[in-house]
C-alpha cells in the first residue's frame, strides 16, 4: 500500500454542530452549494494538473453523504484542490473543515471481504469462508448472499477514512488540519503551524492548544490600511491646520497620542482582498457566536490562519497627524499602513466579543508574532523547519513593535497578555515573549 | 450599471472577491457625498453586484455572458444588457456581436499600471501591474462606479438626453449608406447615442491629460471609448479623495460639456422643467466635518413655483454665457446665518426681501454658498443653461 498518496475529507461544519450562524444558512441549499464547489474544485485542481491524465485515473474524490473523502497521488494536485475548496467556500460564507493524512482510501472494507469470501465459498466449496459467511450474515447459500448485497447498497466507509473521520471530529476548528506527520513531507513555504484551543477532562476549564499544520492564504505584499485625518472645515476658525511643531520622526513618545483604529469613522479601508476577507469572517464568526458563545473558539484557527497570512513590514504608527504631502491630506495620528486584519481585531466594537472567545490569546500571540517578524524580516514562530533563533537585526521599528503590544495590552487587559506569554512555542517563540516582557515591564 | 463580474481565471483566489461590492460601494458614495458639497453635482447610486465567474481556458465575452445567465446570481436575464465591468488576470477576448453591449470594462493584469483602448467591443482596458495590485484594482473599480454615479445624476442626464439623438444624427450622416449591411443589423440609437458621447468624453479625457501633462496614477491614459473622470483627478491610491480630486473631477465634467456640448445645453423652460420633475438629494447638515451627509432618497421639487424658478434661472445678468451654473434652493427657515443667507440670496441689495428662497450662481460665486450646503440650509443643484 503506497503510503506516500494524500487522502483527506471536506465537510460542512455546521452539519457536525451548533456553529450554524444565526438565521444565514439554508442546510439544502447550503449541501448544493458544498457539492457545486467540490466539483469547482475538482475542475481547477485538473485544469492546473501537471498530469491530468494521471490525476483523473489515480485521484478520486467518493462517497459519503455529509462528508466528502478525497485520495490524490499528486501533492501539488491535493494543495490545489484544498485551497480552491477553502476559498470557494469561504466566499460563500459556509463554515467547514478539511482533514487532510497520509494513506489510501483503496483498503478493503468488509464488502469486498464478504464478497471474496462468498467466492471462495462458491468457486472451491471452502468451508473457512462458508463458516465467515455464516458467522457474519447468518446465512451461506449464494441466492440469500446475493438478495443481501442487492438490499444493502449503501457506499461504506475504507479503513483509513474511518480514521480521517474521527480526525475530522476531534479538529474542532474552522478551515484546513493537515496531519502534523506531513511537516516533513509537504514542501510548500505556505505551511505553518497553527494551533487550536481544545478543552479536555484534564483540563478543566482551561483551553489546551493542540497543533497542527494549516495553509496561508496568499498575501498582497500592498495589502493595509490607511488612515487619513478628516478634512479641517475651512470655515470653521478653530481648525487650524495642521499645528506649527510638525513631528517627522517617529519619536517613541508616550504620550496620550489618539488610538486611532477606535475613530472608526476615519478609517480609510480600501477594500482590498483581505479586508473583505477579515469583514467575511467576522460576519460569520459575530453570527456563530449568537447561535452559541462556544462557537467562537471553532474561529480561532481561521483567525490565525488571516493574522498569519497579512503583511505586517509596512506598519507605521504616527504620533502625531502629518502632512502626506505638500498641500494634500493629512495621516491622522495614530496607527497608519495597517493590515486590515489588526485593525478589526482592535477595534472597539469586536473587542467585547473576542474577549470571550476561549483560546483567542492564540490568535494575538500570532498577531504579536507576526507583527516581530515582519518589522525584523525574521521568519515567523509558526513557519515550519525553522526552529533557529531569532539573529541580530539592525535598526528595526523597535518603537513600532512597542506599541503595537502596549496596544493589544489596552486593549485586551494584563491577564490576556499573561495568557499570550504561556502559550507554545510554535506560537511565539520563547525570545520574542522575552521581548514582549521586557515591553510590559518597563513602565 | 447594476454590477461588476469577478472572473477567476483558475488560482485559489479572485482579484476582487464577489462581497467586495458592497465596500466599495461604501466608499464610493462616502465620496460621492462630499463631491456633492463641494461641486454642486449630484448622483445616483449604482446597484452593485458581483458574480464570479469560475476560469476556464480562453474566456471570451460570450463565455462569460452565458455562465452569468446561468448563474443564480443574477435574476433578470435583461440586466445583462446593462453595463458591466470584468474583473479577469487573464485577458478576455470578445466575440460578441457588435452593439450587443452597452459598455464593458475589464480590469486585466499586465505589466504596467494603464488605461489602454479596448479591443473590439471593449470600451477600455486597464492593465494592473502586480505591484500593489490589491490597491490598485480597488482603486480602478472604485473610480469607475464613482464617475458613472455622477454621469446618472439628473443634471447630467437632462443634457445628454437632447444630445445624443443630435450625435447620432450626424454620424449618419457622415456615412452616408456607405454600408448596405446596416439594414441587416439595424442601428440601435440609444446604444449609439452613448458610444458617440462616450467616445468624445474618452477623447477629451485624453486630450486634458495630455495638455496638463498631470502626474497621473496610471503610466499610460489612453483611452479609445471610455475614460473615468474621476480616475483621471486621482493622484493616488487612497479610497478617500482629497479637496483636489474633487475638484479636478468636477472639473472634468464641467470642462467636457462647456467645451463639447455647450449647443445643447438647456432652455431656460427646459432647465425649469428639469428642476421641478427632476429628482435630487436634499441636502442635510453633515454628521461630521468633511464626512457628507447621509441622504437616504433623491425628493422631487415640485414645490418651487415654475415663475420664480423661471425669473431666477433666466436672470440675463447671471447667465452671460452657455455654461455651467449652480441653482441654490433654500431647504429650511435659517437659524444664525440669516444675514449672511440675505446677502448671498438677494445678490447684495439688502433691500429685496428673500427672493423665494431661489438664486443662481455662477461657479466662481458658488464657492461661498459652500458653508451654507455644508450647514443643510441650501441644496444646490447643478445645471447647464444656454446663453438667453
Amino acid at each position: 500500500m503506497p503510503s506516500t498518496h494524500y487522502i483527506g475529507v471536506v465537510d460542512l461544519t455546521v452539519r457536525l454542530t451548533s456553529m450554524n450562524p444565526l438565521g444565514h444558512i439554508d442546510a439544502r441549499q447550503a449541501n448544493k452549494s458544498f457539492e457545486r464547489h467540490v466539483i469547482t474544485a475538482c475542475r481547477v485542481a485538473y485544469d492546473n494538473s501537471a498530469d491530468p491524465q494521471s490525476l483523473v485515473k489515480n485521484s478520486i474524490v467518493i462517497e459519503g453523504l455529509t462528508a466528502k473523502y478525497f485520495h490524490f497521488v499528486e501533492q501539488k494536485d491535493l494543495l490545489t484542490f484544498i485551497r480552491k475548496l477553502r476559498s470557494l467556500l469561504i466566499e460563500d460564507r459556509l463554515p467547514f473543515k478539511i482533514c487532510v493524512g497520509l494513506g489510501s482510501l483503496e483498503s478493503s472494507r468488509l464488502r469486498d471481504r464478504l464478497e471474496t469470501s462468498l467466492a471462495d465459498a462458491i468457486d472451491t466449496d471452502d468451508e473457512v469462508a462458508k463458516d465467515r459467511l455464516l458467522n457474519e450474515l447468518g446465512v451461506d447459500d449464494e441466492e440469500t448472499v446475493r438478495a443481501l448485497f442487492e438490499l444493502y447498497r449503501a457506499p461504506s466507509v475504507k479503513d483509513d477514512a474511518v480514521l480521517l473521520s474521527a480526525q475530522l471530529e476531534t479538529f474542532k476548528g474552522f478551515g484546513i488540519c493537515l496531519d502534523k506527520g506531513l511537516a516533513g513531507k509537504i514542501d510548500d513555504g505556505q505551511i505553518f503551524f497553527n494551533q487550536l484551543p481544545v478543552r479536555t477532562r484534564a483540563s478543566g476549564r482551561v483551553w489546551q492548544p493542540v497543533e497542527y499544520l494549516d495553509f496561508r492564504f496568499p498575501t498582497d505584499s500592498h495589502d493595509v490600511v490607511m488612515v487619513l485625518a478628516r478634512e479641517p472645515d475651512p470655515d470653521d476658525p478653530t481648525h487650524s491646520s495642521a499645528g506649527p511643531g510638525e513631528d517627522h520622526q517617529e519619536a517613541d513618545d508616550d504620550s496620550d497620542a489618539k488610538f486611532a483604529v477606535d475613530d472608526e469613522e476615519i478609517v480609510d479601508m480600501p477594500a482590498t482582498g483581505s479586508s473583505v476577507l477579515v469583514a467575511e469572517v467576522f460576519n460569520l464568526l459575530t453570527r456563530s457566536f449568537k447561535a452559541s458563545e462556544e462557537n467562537g473558539t471553532y474561529y480561532t484557527s481561521l483567525l490565525t490562519t488571516i493574522v498569519r497570512s497579512s503583511h505586517y513590514a509596512d506598519m507605521i504608527f504616527l504620533p502625531r497627524a502629518r502632512k502626506l504631502e505638500p498641500g494634500g491630506r493629512r495621516l491622522a495620528s495614530g496607527w497608519q499602513k495597517v493590515p486590515p486584519v489588526y485593525v478589526t481585531l482592535l477595534a472597539r466594537r469586536q473587542r467585547p466579543m473576542l474577549k470571550k472567545i476561549g483560546g483567542f490569546e492564540l490568535v494575538l500571540g500570532a498577531l504579536i508574532d507576526e507583527i516581530y517578524s515582519g518589522l525584523t524580516g525574521l521568519t515567523s514562530s509558526a513557519s515550519v523547519g525553522s526552529e533557529g533563533s531569532d539573529a541580530a537585526r539592525a535598526g528595526w521599528a523597535a518603537n513600532v513593535f512597542k506599541r503595537a503590544v502596549k496596544d493589544i495590552e489596552a486593549a485586551y487587559g494584563e491577564a490576556m497578555l499573561r495568557k499570550i506569554l504561556a502559550s507554545p512555542a510554535h506560537v511565539l517563540r520563547e525570545e520574542r515573549k522575552r521581548e514582549v516582557l521586557t515591553i510590559l515591564s518597563a513602565r | 450599471m447594476r454590477y461588476y463580474v469577478t472572473v477567476d481565471g483558475g488560482t485559489e483566489n479572485l482579484w476582487l472577491s464577489r462581497r467586495a461590492a458592497k465596500m466599495i460601494r461604501e466608499q464610493a458614495i462616502a465620496n460621492l457625498r462630499r463631491f456633492r458639497i463641494t461641486s454642486g453635482y449630484d448622483y445616483v447610486g449604482l446597484d452593485l453586484d458581483g458574480a464570479s465567474v469560475s476560469g476556464f481556458p480562453n474566456l471570451n465575452l460570450a463565455g462569460i455572458e452565458r455562465r452569468l445567465r446561468a448563474s443564480l446570481d443574477i435574476k433578470a436575464a435583461t440586466t445583462l444588457q446593462a453595463t458591466r465591468l470584468v474583473v479577469s488576470q487573464a485577458p478576455v477576448s470578445d466575440d460578441t456581436p457588435l452593439d450587443a453591449l452597452e459598455l464593458v470594462l475589464a480590469v486585466e493584469e499586465g505589466s504596467a499600471f494603464a488605461w489602454t483602448e479596448g479591443r473590439t467591443n471593449f470600451s477600455s482596458v486597464i492593465t494592473v501591474d502586480p505591484d500593489a495590485r490589491a490597491l490598485k484594482v480597488n482603486a480602478v473599480v472604485q473610480d469607475l462606479l464613482q464617475d458613472l454615479m455622477v454621469a446618472n445624476s439628473d443634471s447630467i442626464q437632462a443634457v445628454l438626453r437632447k444630445l445624443k439623438p443630435a450625435l447620432v444624427a450626424q454620424e449618419l450622416d457622415k456615412q452616408p449608406r456607405r454600408k448596405a449591411q446596416s439594414e441587416m443589423a439595424p442601428v440601435d440609437h440609444e446604444l449609439l447615442g452613448e458610444r458617440l458621447f462616450l467616445g468624445t468624453k474618452a477623447s477629451y479625457a485624453a486630450q486634458r491629460a495630455r495638455d496638463a501633462g498631470r502626474r497621473s496614477v496610471f503610466s499610460t491614459f489612453e483611452p479609445d471609448r471610455y475614460a473615468s473622470f474621476s480616475a483621471l483627478a486621482r493622484h493616488d491610491l487612497y479610497a478617500t479623495m482629497d479637496p483636489d480630486e474633487l475638484s479636478g473631477f468636477s472639473d472634468l465634467w464641467t470642462g467636457l460639456l462647456v467645451d463639447r456640448f455647450a449647443e445643447h445645453f438647456l432652455t431656460v423652460d427646459e432647465a425649469v422643467e428639469l428642476v421641478r420633475t427632476g429628482s435630487f438629494r436634499r441636502t442635510r447638515q453633515e454628521r461630521l466635518e468633511g464626512q457628507g451627509q447621509k441622504v437616504k432618497a433623491r425628493t422631487r421639487r415640485q414645490d418651487l413655483a415654475a415663475d420664480d424658478l423661471k425669473r431666477v434661472i433666466g436672470d440675463p445678468r447671471i447667465v452671460t454665457a452657455d455654461g455651467s451654473y449652480i441653482l441654490c434652493v433654500v431647504n429650511r427657515a435659517p437659524t444664525g446665518v440669516a444675514g449672511k443667507l440675505e446677502v448671498e440670496f438677494t445678490n447684495g441689495s439688502p433691500s429685496k426681501r428673500l427672493l423665494n428662497k431661489l438664486t443662481l450662481c455662477t461657479e466662481k460665486r458658488y464657492a461661498s454658498m459652500i458653508p451654507l450646503v455644508r450647514k443643510g440650509i441650501v441644496t444646490p443643484i447643478r445645471l447647464f443653461l444656454k446663453r438667453l
